[in-house]
């Protein structure tokens, strides 16, 4: 299973198998967080519902305080740990692209195939969306390729950027997120609305 | 206090920890003293030169040579199918491929003993397996392989193997390091494209 | 003291961290050392002494002799087995002497690696004898064939 050193030797299904258990570990996390409302998840933009926020900047840190104390022990090889190299122009507009879409459709592509499971049929629009993007990136790459991948700059970690050890980065890191949560509490209160479950009871 | 409160105070504890824990270069050994000591005891880790010279006739293609040795060296005379990867460049991460074969062996050699022995321990701490070293390096080659003749009135049966096997490790070794530079950089190519298509895979 | 009550289990679950995190980074004989740097003295050529030189200050250095064969002589030598270099009593010793450490043994493979073992350990005064007979030098001199053909030997 990837980079993880006591568990490496396993044979290929029950590394599969692991995947699988992960994979439906964060499905079922991410029903029951209520990730499958496309209202819950445009909340975090216009401010009334910032559970998305939380539940993802929290799972970022404790994956990454554990990856780090993996580290130490020898657990886990950071070396082989996957980090996306980072193209400027290409991030900023796939960013702009992305966030004009979840906004617009109310899903990002796990929330959409959680949503498509409960049976909702906007998911399986927007998804089925997703594809056609995809389909018409693929097609046309000759002639976006200059953008796409213009301004490399390997993978880079912002910690290496800024000159810090990794485990004050971290500490920074979770400071800001608690203070950010602090001020997404206070923006609920500001643009509250109804809670969704109280409307659909007729409460 | 309820279960966020504890989440927070948790991951803000654990960061704290981090922030002042040491931050291991990935450049420390990996293995303990012990066992590297035992590894670098044994008699295992070296190939005599009739070895080698019957990896090089053979083209054996689960044996990679590597020449720790400066580039001058290496342009001047080198044994055919061995990579450079000069001392002070080992642990650039562009030769970190070379160093975590599974199924290869990866043969050190210097002029002598003492450069290919510092890199075998140096690899084999930060964790490399299956390192080896050419005992005696290019000085024993020289003695060896090229410039041995067979005195004696009756050769053995296994005398004969032997010196064919440096009679024809010597040819290979004069032609290879006759070639003019251009058509050297285009044999090694060659080898090398030849042993990527093999191995399948990304770059 | 409510608060810290309810934070028991939180409390706990760091101090367990805390106590691996100290036993992992004290402990003894572990490598300390980044690699790199292991790879400078040695490009630097700072880490070996010739025989001349040893001798003209012979007082200064603590000779711990690797040979197998008791083939070179010296007076003073501390004789250690290969296997045994990580011995506590060794590295004590080694700690506490104020010479230089000296590591030799016959054509250098074992005093070499003894050498990339104990610097990684964190020692910074030591050395090893330079074989001359057995320099890092090619010592032969290569004579391309001129007539080599220029035919094809790419597959």
């Amino acid at each position: 299973m990837g980079p993880l050193s006591i568990i490496s030797e396993f044979p290929e299904w029950v590394n599969l198998l692991i995947g699988f258990i992960i994979g439906v570990g964060f499905g079922f996390a991410l029903e029951q967080a209520g990730f499958s409302s496309s209202r819950k998840l445009a909340g975090m933009f216009y401010g009334y519902d910032t559970t998305v926020l939380k539940v993802f900047f929290t799972a970022a840190l404790v994956a990454l305080v554990g990856s780090q104390f993996l580290s130490f022990f020898g657990l886990l090889d950071l070396s082989l740990v996957f980090v996306n190299p980072y193209y400027i122009g290409a991030t900023l507009i796939g960013g702009v692209i992305m966030g004009a879409g979840f906004i617009m459709g109310g899903f990002c592509p796990g929330t959409g195939i959680c949503a498509l499971s409960i049976g909702k049929i906007d998911a399986f629009v927007f998804l089925f969306g997703g594809l056609v993007g995809a389909f018409l990136f693929a097609e046309t790459y000759p002639l976006i390729e200059p953008i796409a991948l213009g301004g490399f700059k390997g993978p880079m970690k912002v910690d290496e950027w800024l000159g810090i050890s990794p485990g004050v980065f971290t500490l920074i890191l979770i400071l800001a997120a608690v203070f950010l949560f602090w001020i997404a509490e206070l923006a609920e209160k500001k643009f509250g609305r109804p809670e969704i479950t109280a409307e659909i009871n007729g409460d | 206090m309820n279960v966020r409160i504890k989440i927070t105070v948790l991951l803000v504890g654990l960061a704290i920890l981090l922030a002042f824990m040491p931050n291991p270069s990935s450049k420390t050994f990996k293995l303990k003293p012990d066992e590297l000591l035992s590894k670098s005891a044994s008699d295992e880790i070296y190939f005599t030169v009739d070895e080698v010279a019957r990896f090089v006739n053979t083209e054996d293609s689960t044996v990679q040579l590597i020449d720790v040795r400066s580039a001058n060296e290496f342009e001047k005379c080198n044994i055919p199918g061995s990579v450079n990867i000069p001392f002070d460049d080992l642990l650039n991460p562009v030769w970190s491929g070379y160093f975590s074969q599974k199924n290869i062996r990866t043969v050190f050699y210097g002029n002598s003993d003492q450069l290919a022995n510092a890199t075998w321990t140096i690899a084999t701490g930060i964790g490399s397996e299956n390192c080896y070293v050419l005992k005696g390096g290019l000085n024993e080659w020289f003695k060896t392989v090229m410039l041995t003749r067979f005195e004696g009135e009756r050769i053995t049966p296994r005398e004969n193997a032997l010196f064919e096997n440096r009679y024809k490790a010597r040819d290979i070794f004069t032609q290879i390091n006759s070639l003019p530079d251009s058509l050297k950089t285009r044999f090694f190519d060659a080898k090398r494209l030849q042993q990527k298509k093999l191995d399948g895979g990304c770059e | 003291m409510g608060k810290l009550k309810d934070l028991k289990i939180v409390l706990f679950i760091l101090l367990i961290v805390l106590v691996l995190v100290i036993a992992k980074t004290t402990g003894k004989n572990r490598f300390k050392q980044d690699a790199k740097n292991a790879i400078e003295v040695i490009t630097s050529n700072n880490f070996s002494v010739s025989l001349t030189d040893f001798r003209a200050a012979e007082n200064q250095f603590l000779v711990v002799d690797l040979s197998e064969s008791g083939s070179i002589q010296f007076d003073n030598s501390m004789k250690v087995t290969f296997e045994k270099l990580i011995d506590e009593t060794l590295i004590q010793k080694l700690k506490e002497t104020e010479k230089k450490i000296l590591l030799v043994s016959e054509d250098n493979s074992l005093a070499i690696k003894s050498w990339v073992i104990l610097s990684q350990l964190g020692f910074k005064n030591i050395f090893v004898l330079s074989d001359v007979e057995n320099a890092e030098v090619l010592k032969y001199k290569f004579q391309p064939e001129t007539s080599a053909g220029m035919e094809s030997i790419s597959e």
